[in-house]
């Protein structure tokens, strides 16, 4: 019997579960997959189950179980934010006081609980950002590493550097809470009317409409920042530490109005709001880069926590940055500190050796749930789905480029369901770069999204100095890194007068659809390691002369990425999508019963507008 | 179970104010600061040193 750890994290937000067998990681899931609730902050049951059940045992088998940060550490933190801010901060202190005399200062109790009781080994307790830092170092292809993990806050920490060698890792030091990059940004989020700890990515993707005006104005009242990428925040501007809202009267005075309504009309102002924090953002990432270089002395740079999804960023400090090789946790936010946990106690605790050979060891990070033909079959047939199912791979892939090749959009979903936030093209919707419309069409009528919001290029990882200003055969498997369109490919627009989300509308490469209107791209970089994706890229490719696809998530807005092939089939059957592939099997859009409008509207409202 | 989760919030907020409140305000009056809120910091970095968090006993507690 192998060495099992569980690696759980829970009770924040992004619950999910991590199974690793000697070192080898088998599964890892969020549980907001399976439980169809965005973001689920529960024990992630289901994950756990999914887990095991990959792994072949049973709770009964597990060796530890590693929870991802410490809640006693955690409760000190609060309860000396309310000494610090009391008489503000009652009503939070009500709300909360309970449930934590209850439930979360009793971990031990809790997950004995949700264990049902089958689990009598020892629990493990890291930090916060120990486990982030260790789902950046463990996975990662390198001997040695500087680590930085730069998030919300955990315990204490909201930006931890250390160094990771061999199967040792070691945080050096810290910034502490409230002095936050990622509550920096989260109160910028919140102020632009988008939802904290959800709308980070819109705020990013608003960013190039607008202009830094109001980056000297950051930087003058709301930070004291260092040359070392350490800062100090004014807290009076900030209202997270009492209330449950981001920001306080006085930082609506500074920028001139109060936050936003959600969902109105979007003006020229938030967008100069978000492209002021973009710009802030960096310039922290880039200086904490420059530190971390001077105190490791390493040319190689992990990367893990919620402000390491801001791959704009990260697309900054690979360039601009002093290390050589960056590599980015994936499931970089909270989800990624259970796979973390689960590694830390193979490698630190249980001095595991640690042997990197090259490539990482996260596998694509398709670390996901599988589903077999026949059930699929099964579940088609009962829902009077028409299909074709292939039993050969090349004769499918042709098919699927072919239509995509038409201007069609795909719902494409094969094999194991991505680990993290992003899809990479196993619960994927899939488009023709090339197509001047393919942007609103996506936006509008299948994902129901705001149009300003950018896609993503998959693109053959041996084209991608073809396209973008990256390396030769440069690694960017998980969707982290952005990178600017190649001058050859860029089309000239006018400037003169357009301004805001009317840059929407122009023209600005030879993949426009894909193409931010700075002329940036969030590359997904593609090769064997993906198998049939990969494929089909390449017919594309054969096909078009055009080595990349637009890649969005599996899902409509508000809800998360599609698990199974009912999630699957439900999402296309009530979209504009044309087609569907579940592994094996296509379906098009044309050959099905027609769904009754009352059933699209309920699948539709099932999910809250993120 | 009821009655205590209906009783839960007002005795919090009395517990608040009557007590939380008035140690808070004394130990600021003898200048504690545990959250660093003095703006301006007159050091020219604030990263934060760690140490003694590496013995391995640390890691089966939950604090």
């Amino acid at each position: 019997m192998p060495t099992n750890i569980l690696g759980i994290s829970a009770f924040y937000h992004d619950s999910a579960a991590c199974l690793v067998q000697d070192g080898h990681i088998t599964a890892a899931a969020q549980e907001e997959r399976f439980t169809r609730l965005k973001h689920d902050p529960n024990f992630p049951a289901r994950a756990m189950e999914f887990c095991l059940e990959r792994g072949g045992i049973s709770i009964e088998d597990l060796d530890y179980v590693a929870f991802y940060d410490k809640p006693r550490l955690k409760f000190n933190r609060i309860w000396e934010t309310y000494l610090a801010f009391a008489p503000r901060g009652a009503v939070r202190f009500a709300n909360s006081l309970p449930l934590w005399l209850t439930q979360k200062l009793h971990p031990k109790r809790t997950l004995d609980q949700a264990l049902g009781g089958r689990y009598s080994k020892p629990y493990v307790y890291l930090e916060h950002h120990e486990s982030h830092a260790a789902s950046a170092f463990f996975p990662s292809p390198f001997d040695e590493a500087a680590v930085l993990t730069l998030d919300g806050v955990g315990e204490w920490s909201t930006t931890s550097l250390g160094m990771g060698r061999g199967n040792r890792l070691e945080l050096i030091c810290e910034l502490r809470f409230p002095h936050s990059l990622g509550l920096l940004y989260t109160a910028f989020t919140y102020y632009c009317g988008f939802k904290a700890n959800s709308g980070e990515y819109k705020l990013m993707g608003l960013a190039p409409y607008g202009e830094p005006k109001y980056a000297d104005k950051i930087y003058a009242h709301l930070l004291d920042l260092k040359q070392d990428g350490s800062f100090r925040m004014d807290m009076d501007f900030f209202a997270y530490c009492y209330e449950d809202v981001m920001t306080s009267a006085k930082f609506d005075a500074l920028f001139g109005g109060p936050a936003r309504v959600p969902e109105s009309r979007l003006s020229q102002r938030e967008m100069d709001l978000a492209a002021s924090v973009q710009v802030v953002t960096e310039e922290i990432m880039l200086r904490t880069a420059r530190h971390a270089h001077k105190v490791t002395g390493s040319n190689n740079l992990v990367l893990a926590g919620g402000v390491a999804l801001n791959c704009v960023g990260n697309g900054k400090v690979l360039r601009e940055g002093p290390f050589e090789n960056v590599w980015i946790q994936p499931a970089a936010g909270d989800a990624g500190g259970a796979l973390g946990a689960a590694l830390f106690v193979w490698h630190q605790l249980l001095d595991n050796e640690r042997k990197p050979n090259g490539g990482d060891m996260q596998t694509a990070t398709l670390l996901g749930p599988t589903f077999c033909a026949d059930k699929t079959r099964a579940f088609l047939d009962a829902e009077g789905a028409n299909y074709q199912e292939y039993d050969d791979e090349d004769a499918l892939v042709e098919r699927i480029a072919d239509i995509i090749a038409s201007q069609k959009v795909v719902g494409h979903m094969r094999g194991a369901m991505e680990f993290g936030p992003r899809a990479l093209g196993n619960r994927s919707i899939l488009g023709d770069p090339r197509s001047t419309e393919m942007q609103s069409v996506m936006n509008l009528k299948i994902k129901f999204r705001e149009s300003f919001r950018p896609f993503a290029p998959s693109v053959l990882r041996d084209q991608v100095d073809q396209y973008f200003e990256m390396r030769p055969n440069e690694d960017s498997p998980y969707m982290l890194l952005v990178a600017p369109v190649k001058e050859e490919h860029r089309k000239q627009v006018g400037s003169d007068g357009v301004s805001g989300l009317d840059k929407l509308h122009q023209i600005r490469s030879t993949l426009p659809a894909i193409t931010h209107v700075d002329y940036s791209a969030r590359v997904q970089t593609v090769d064997e390691r993906h198998g049939r994706y990969h494929k089909l890229i390449r017919k594309f490719h054969d096909k078009t002369g055009c080595p990349a696809l637009i890649n969005t998530s599996f899902n409509v807005r508000g809800e998360p990425i599609v698990c199974t092939p009912q999630d699957a089939y439900r999402c296309f059957m009530a979209t504009g999508m044309d087609a569907l592939v579940i592994d094996d099997f296509i379906l098009l859009k044309e050959d099905q019963p027609e769904a009754a409008q009352h059933e699209i509207d309920e699948q539709l409202a099932k999910f809250e507008l993120d | 179970m009821g009655l205590i989760r209906l009783l839960a919030f007002p005795l919090c907020i009395i517990v608040f104010y009557l007590i939380i409140t008035p140690l808070a305000l004394a130990l600021r009056l003898t200048g504690r600061d545990k959250l660093a809120l003095r703006y301006r910091a007159k050091q020219a970095s604030c990263w934060v040193q760690r140490q003694g968090k590496s013995e391995r006993e640390r890691y089966f507690r939950p604090s």
